[in-house]
């Protein structure tokens, strides 16, 4: 009795397509920080709760910073 | 959890590693713990590091349960002063770049594990290796790995790898990758003289999170028509095919009464509480917006089922 449905991009999920949960990125929507620019700043806490100063967390090293949807679900 | 386990080749190349999502703190240390995850997992759930850097998903209204607030999926590569050098952002918020490809775009060569899948083939000539080259050399859905193609000219051989102008003219050295129905396979990438990079990914023909895997493994084929210079002369082309046997990951699916059971992997970690708990932060937020978003999905859903989906 659960919806499959697979979206325009050939992905499969157990929701219809065209709930906002399956919205893909708008063909030429183009997001983020460009190459040169310079990573802007946050200070968020982390899984243990303290609080992580980018820059100054990163020091002088180079660093990758994934955005991810959810770790719950 | 291939990013943690490429956690120690972050470390070792000096980079250093940081996630986030809209999730809260308890959620993210439940997960961190779950799986010993070594590096920063920052919890930003009013999603202003997602709106600062231009990541908030727009398409999806305020309030929504339970997307509002997340990110487009995507990846930020800085060097050592903080800039922008690599960006990984895709049109289906299933696609991930593989962390070795990060890697490699920080040191700028491939880097390939030992235990890569991989085929070998040629002659004294050239010798032709190929790789799956991202994770744990496996295909898994959406997870963006790369046929990586390196040739071996012997010495006094030099590959041509563009074609060349007239009037000499003739042909360069081409590659093309083929497999089963479902596997994607883009546009080949020179990442140096004698190194070639394809990527490949799984939809949902090969790898679905709604249904078991019936056949664990597949076969890639790289077809190489290699062009090679000796001195001044052209040397005939040569063609090789080289063969990988690929295995098949299921999705890792979170613990959730929602999502049913399809003979995906189980987190061992139980999204309950803490779905419930983001429900109720969504809630309190936009409460209409959250009423509306139910409502809409009940119809969605219906008409999906209509259909037939």
């Amino acid at each position: 009795m659960s919806v499959t449905e697979i979206d325009e991009l050939g992905f499969e999920a157990p929701t219809a397509v065209g709930l906002p949960v399956r919205a893909n990125l708008p063909k030429g929507l183009h997001i983020g920080p460009e190459i040169g620019e310079r990573l802007p700043d946050f200070a968020l806490p982390d899984q243990h709760g303290a609080v992580v100063d980018f820059h100054a967390d990163r020091g002088s090293s180079p660093a990758v910073v994934v955005f991810y949807r959810s770790a719950v679900w | 959890m291939e990013l943690r386990d490429a956690h120690r080749k972050f470390s070792e190349a000096g980079v250093k590693l940081y996630a986030i999502s809209y999730d809260d703190v308890a959620a993210l240390k439940d997960f961190s713990e779950t799986y010993g995850i070594q590096y920063p997992m920052l919890s930003d759930t009013k999603s202003e590091a997602i709106r600062r850097y231009g990541m908030l998903n727009t398409e999806v209204p305020p309030g929504d349960l339970p997307a509002y607030g997340v990110p487009f999926p995507g990846t930020f590569v800085t060097d050592a002063k903080g800039t922008v050098v690599g960006r990984f952002v895709h049109d289906s918020y299933k696609i991930r770049a593989s962390p070795e490809h990060l890697i490699d775009s920080i040191r700028g060569e491939i880097s390939i594990g030992a235990s890569a899948p991989s085929a070998e083939a040629g002659d004294g000539d050239l010798r032709v290796r190929a790789f799956l080259h991202g994770g744990r050399g496996t295909m898994r859905q959406g997870i963006l790995r790369q046929v990586v193609v390196r040739f071996e000219p012997r010495d006094g051989l030099e590959l041509i790898a563009e074609p060349e102008p007239e009037p000499e003219g003739g042909v360069g050295t081409s590659v093309e990758v083929a497999g089963p129905p479902g596997l994607v396979v883009e546009d080949p990438i020179w990442k140096g003289p004698r190194d070639v990079a394809i990527p490949v990914y799984a939809q949902a023909e090969l790898i679905s999170e709604c249904r078991p895997i019936e056949n664990d493994t597949i076969t890639i084929q790289a077809t190489v028509c290699a062009a090679t210079r000796d001195g001044r002369s052209r040397l005939a082309p040569k063609t090789e095919t080289l063969t990988l046997d690929i295995f098949l990951e299921p999705v890792d699916m979170p613990k959730l009464r929602f999502h049913g059971d399809t003979g995906q992997r189980r987190s061992d970690m139980d999204s309950e509480p803490h779905f419930r708990r983001l429900v109720v932060r969504q809630f309190r937020r936009h409460p209409l917006g959250a009423i509306r978003s139910l409502i809409r999905s009940q119809w969605k859903q219906a008409a999906a089922r209509r259909r037939g989906a």
